[in-house]
């Protein structure tokens, strides 16, 4: 049966306080560490799009990206996925299409690359001082 | 013990009135397709826990695409059967008309855990 929880946090004041007083920037060690974890989930998208079923021609995984850490207020991310502003082929293997089944392999990415990926950002995290 | 794709099979031989389906690829015999049909499949079932060295809980990422020619207007009751069945409704996403079939289509997920 499915379960619902609540995830909170207490005690943040008090752990920003001693993160400010000792003059570390937050902001840049979390880009920091998106950048140097996301490629973990960028390998895990062209090893699952090369094991597709597809003949092989490569034009899906041209349209693969990343980003850099980008920054929206406190609110700090990369992106990763498939440009499909000019082909849409990233789309029809992630959902797939009427005659054809889906290949996920952006969703698959991110969720068997999680706990390496927290575990990666942890690990810069704490070596910056910040964790 | 239930598998997952039973319980999605189970889940939508509730609807009513009855849609069919199908793990996808949809397949007929005759090679056409419905003009309202559902297509169901696996997307990723990561462990969740694990405790003494074992498995202790599992998560399953289910997608349902709703494929109809006539357009998402009015489409079949997936949620209520589904999370009647236990699944809690995730993202949905239209996908793109098909130009050979002229299906519209919708991609909707959901998760088990157990």
């Amino acid at each position: 049966m499915p379960v619902k929880g609540i995830c909170s946090l207490s005690g943040l004041d008090e752990y920003l306080e001693k993160i400010a007083a000792a003059g570390i920037d937050v902001d840049e060690a979390v880009a920091q560490a998106l950048n140097e974890s996301a490629p973990i989930v960028e390998a895990e998208m062209h090893r699952l799009l090369r094991a597709s079923s597809e003949t092989w021609t490569g034009a899906t995984e041209r349209t693969l990206f990343k980003t850099e850490a980008q920054r929206e207020g406190n609110f700090t991310f990369v992106e990763l996925g498939a440009d499909t502003s000019s082909d849409p082929a990233g789309i029809y293997k992630e959902f797939g299409v009427p005659r054809q089944a889906a290949e996920p392999f952006i969703r698959p990415s991110f969720a068997n690359m999680r706990s390496r990926w927290r575990s990666k950002m942890k690990e810069i995290l704490t070596s910056l001082g910040v964790a | 013990m239930t598998s997952i794709f039973a319980r999605v099979s189970d889940a939508l031989e509730t609807l009513s009135p009855a849609v069919p389906y199908a793990l996808a690829p949809y397949l007929s015999a005759d090679g056409t397709l419905p003009d309202t049909y559902l297509a169901y499949q696996l997307v990723v079932s990561p462990p969740e826990q694990h405790a003494d060295d074992a498995e202790t809980e599992r998560s399953y990422l289910i997608q349902v695409s709703i494929y109809s020619r006539s357009g998402l207007d009015s489409l079949p009751k997936v949620d209520g059967a589904m999370t009647a069945a236990g699944f809690q409704k995730g993202n949905s996403r239209q996908l793109m008309k098909d130009p050979e079939t002229g299906h519209f289509g919708l991609a909707k997920e959901y998760r088990y855990l157990e």
